[in-house]
């Protein structure tokens, strides 16, 4: 249908727009304003600084000697980023500006920017507080001289070793200080996250291939338990907005992030919305919040068609939104809204709670209210799901009964003038009893596809 | 329109402008982003230089208090 083409074009452009706007917004002369203001943070006893000069680039800062009345150096600032670039946070560089005194005892940092998802790094202001007075001689070492952030130990790592490393760098060649070995913990690729989530979205596709429903719940269960309680992480649109502003985490230290993001593009363009249908750890939850609720409630809320389909509307709208924000605020954290991860990191302010539980409480009445009206990810896996390669195929034999239409949880098909049934596959989540329950078993998935779309 | 529309269209508004709300408190800490608070007792601080018998002058000297010698 024409509509779907055009939300894709608009997202085009949103996306294309916003990752240009990211790459002229990125004005060094904006920094080097940023880094200057931020100097008297770091040194608040200097009196007077450098221009950034040397190797390592530092400002030096001076202050007045009451006894000689002469200026003499009073310490160093340095960004971390400018030593060392390579040391990453889970969603990129994190710019840290050190300030350190000439006897290498670090006075205070100052995060200038970083891509970090507000929700994990809540706590990043008393975390940074913990630097105040180590000096070169400390190991640094995450969980003892210093507590890592819950739920971002990769961002909590990567600031320590910036900054250990950093300083003791330049100790040795601007200070000319004795400094102990760095300590450079050894890396090792968590298989968890190679593992699970390839066995999670296998089950995922065998239950939509085999139209299996307790395959489908082993893998919505599997992605409530893993994705959400245990990793607190998900496919988002903050992923969508990272890929625009080209920030990816580095693959030893979260190989979940590309095994997520690329079998949900593989697993969408080949048989559409698997992932929401069948993985998702909100959807999981709402699903079970409304089954609960109807088990013992069973007269179901129907809304009018016309404020049904014109509601769903609104998630295009946000992910266009949230993807064009980030984009131009050159940050995902904008994107920052998802309920999954207000909910699986318990970290949010008082407006994120209530969000929060008015969604739960509209899940309970709605099925999956999240995700037919407002989700941005199910926004984005639908535009792909238009294109998929398989797609619910419609034999010649449909009596034209309507019980597709009338099983469909999501409402995502209709009849056609002729009384037969038209999928809306964006919004489609393959839950699979269209084709378990049609009465002459005509409906299968296959490469062609009879139905229309609507 | 039905009443589960009206009770509907009012949860989704709710949600949008919660939502909306979210967003900005995101934009703020992405323009704001957290440095480290200052640790400086300033109770203390002048307590320790009013007993040193100096007070500050012209926002950048230190003045004697009258008739009390400053300490070490």
């Amino acid at each position: 249908m024409k509509k779907y083409q055009l939300l894709s074009i608009i997202f085009l452009i949103t996306f294309g727009g916003g990752s240009l706007c990211n790459l002229l917004r990125q004005q060094p002369a904006n920094d080097t304003i940023k880094e200057i203001s931020t100097l008297k943070t770091v040194l608040p006893d200097a009196e007077s600084f450098s221009d950034k000069t040397g190797v390592p680039p530092h400002y030096k800062a001076f202050k007045t000697n009451p006894a000689t009345g002469e200026k003499e150096l009073a310490g160093v600032a340095f960004l971390t980023t400018d030593i060392v670039p390579e040391i990453r946070g889970y969603a990129g560089p994190i710019k840290i500006m050190v300030g350190m005194d000439t006897h290498g005892t670090l006075i205070k940092i100052h995060i200038l920017s970083h891509s970090e998802t507000p929700a994990y790094v809540s706590t990043l202001g008393q975390f940074i507080e913990q630097f105040h007075s180590l000096d070169i001689k400390n190991t640094f070492h995450l969980g003892k001289d210093i507590d890592g952030m819950t739920r971002a130990t990769v961002s909590s790592e990567a600031i320590v070793r910036a900054v250990e490393k950093s300083m003791k760098i330049v100790a040795v060649k601007i200070l000319y200080l004795h400094v102990p070995k760095v300590n450079t913990p050894k890396v090792s690729i968590p298989l968890d996250q190679i593992l699970l989530p390839i066995i999670l979205f296998g089950i995922a596709v065998l239950g939509v291939i085999l139209h299996n429903n307790i395959l489908r719940w082993v893998s919505l269960l599997g992605g409530l338990g893993y994705l959400g309680l245990l990793k607190s992480t998900m496919v988002s649109v903050i992923q969508i907005a990272n890929i625009g502003l080209l920030k990816f985490p580095i693959f030893t230290n979260c190989p979940l992030w590309y095994l997520l993001v690329g079998l949900t593009l593989v697993t969408t363009l080949a048989l559409g919305m698997v992932y929401c249908g069948s993985l998702c750890p909100f959807a999981s939850l709402q699903e079970l919040l409304y089954n609960a609720f109807h088990k013992i409630f069973p007269k179901k809320i129907r809304l009018s068609k016309v404020v049904d389909r014109k509601a769903r509307y609104l998630k295009y709208t946000i992910l266009f939104a949230a993807v064009l924000i980030s984009l131009i605020l050159g940050n995902a954290s904008a994107a920052n809204f998802e309920p999954y991860i207000l909910l699986f990191t318990a970290h949010t302010t008082q407006i994120g709670w209530v969000f929060l539980m008015v969604i739960l409480t509209a899940s309970v009445f709605h099925f999956r209210f999240w995700c037919k009206y407002l989700c941005p990810m199910g926004a984005f896996n639908g535009l792909l799901a238009k294109v998929s390669l398989l797609k619910i195929h419609l034999g010649d034999d449909c009596g034209g009964c309507q019980i597709c239409a009338k099983v469909c949880p999501t409402e995502a098909i209709k009849m056609d003038a002729f009384n037969r049934p038209m999928i809306d596959y964006p919004e489609c989540v393959l839950c699979n009893k269209c084709i378990t329950k049609c009465p002459k078993g005509t409906m299968s998935l296959q490469k062609t596809s009879y139905a229309k779309t609507g | 329109m039905q009443k589960q529309d009206k009770i509907f269209l009012a949860s989704l508004g709710v949600t949008a402008l919660l939502l909306v709300g979210i967003m900005a408190e995101n934009i703020r800490s992405v323009l704001l982003p957290p440095g480290t608070a200052d640790k400086i007792d300033v109770t203390k601080v002048k307590a320790a230089i009013t007993q040193a018998g100096i007070i500050p002058y012209g926002a950048k000297y230190w003045k004697v208090i009258e008739n009390k010698q400053p300490k070490d």
